[in-house]
């Protein structure tokens, strides 16, 4: 005479092992695809229009980086004005040796002259690295906290023809 | 005789031999959570490569997608696809000069006119020939590189230019 079994008065344990395995799997591959650090972008356009004659109450600011520092270019009441921003030491040994001190204080200047123009015209020359030209992007496209726009839209001088 | 002794008073001091798994399931699904936040933040794929070191920038305006080219210390990249290889030169990589042309990149502008053939059509018809490119380079490039790689890329109607950049609080801390 076969005698029935006994049932166990302790709740089932929950067998936590494959949940487990499969979360550390999970993750490892997270781990390995995860994007540490946060991304921006900067906004810029390539100037492949042909430039027209700049109207007299545009500021058509134009900067050129190269290795000797920044070259800004503006009119200003319709005459074309200039001023050099060199490095210290010249040549520029790297990007943080331009003067980009001075340079925010020529953009703001300027722009107080001309409070609804926006666009500039980056020049960069052949040797410059790209280090160089945003660390130069970041100075005109705005100022302050909170930031407050300066010359937002800007333009490369590279693609007009 | 000795030897046992002292084994019997281990097996007091540790007499459970199980795992504390709910602690452990516990801390793996809050690194599961952290990790999910991290994810679906940014729109596109930037891996940190070693010939690919963005720049920095005090920028926040979150990288929208567009078409994808990169610039990395040995080629260029759209989409994926390698359309050209750098050389070494004396100031660091550099566009070989049988790859020029009138100072365009010809297989650039045949990849990037393949790549706009496939895009749908913009909302606007006027921006037909204002498509956007995020262009991810890598900081030490010089304008020899870029300079050409912009100008083709516009030729092609790649005109709207994002660079992405590594955010970094204003004073450099990242």
């Amino acid at each position: 005479m076969r005698r029935g079994k006994r049932m166990s008065t302790h709740p089932p344990e929950l067998n936590l092992v494959p949940l487990l395995d499969m979360v550390s799997l999970l993750i490892q591959l997270m781990l390995i695809n995860a994007q540490f650090g946060s991304y921006a972008e900067l906004p810029g356009s390539a100037a492949v229009q042909v430039p027209g004659v700049p109207a007299p109450e545009r500021l058509s600011l134009r900067v050129t980086i190269s290795p000797e520092g920044y070259e800004a270019a503006w009119l200003e009441a319709g005459q074309k004005r200039s001023e050099a921003l060199p490095c210290k030491p010249t040549p520029c040994a790297g990007p943080d040796t331009y003067d980009r001190a001075a340079l925010l204080t020529l953009a703001e200047r300027l722009k107080a002259l001309a409070p609804a123009e926006t666009q500039v015209v980056l020049s960069p020359r052949g040797d410059i690295v790209y280090e160089s030209v945003t660390a130069t992007m970041d100075t005109l496209r705005a100022a302050g906290s909170p930031p407050r726009d300066l010359f937002p839209e800007i333009v490369f001088a590279g693609g007009v023809r | 005789m000795g030897r046992r002794r002292r084994s019997g008073v281990r097996r007091e001091e540790f007499p459970s031999g199980e795992l504390a798994l709910a602690a452990m399931v516990d801390m793996m699904i809050n690194l599961l959570i952290f990790l999910l936040t991290l994810y679906g933040t940014d729109p596109i794929d930037v891996k940190p490569e070693p010939n690919l070191l963005v720049p920095t920038s005090t920028a926040t305006r979150p990288v929208q997608y567009a078409a994808d080219l990169r610039i990395t210390t040995r080629e260029v990249r759209v989409n994926g696809v390698s359309v050209l290889q750098l050389e070494d030169g004396p100031k660091g990589p550099r566009i070989p000069a049988a790859a020029l042309q009138d100072g365009l990149v010809p297989a650039l502008t045949e990849e990037l006119s393949r790549l706009a053939a496939t895009l749908p059509p913009p909302e606007d018809p006027a921006d037909a020939n204002r498509r956007k490119v995020d262009l991810q380079a890598d900081k030490s490039i010089s304008w020899e590189v870029l300079g050409p790689v912009i100008e083709t890329a516009g030729r092609a109607g790649f005109v709207k230019l994002r660079f992405v950049v590594r955010t970094v609080e204003e004073g450099g801390a990242p």
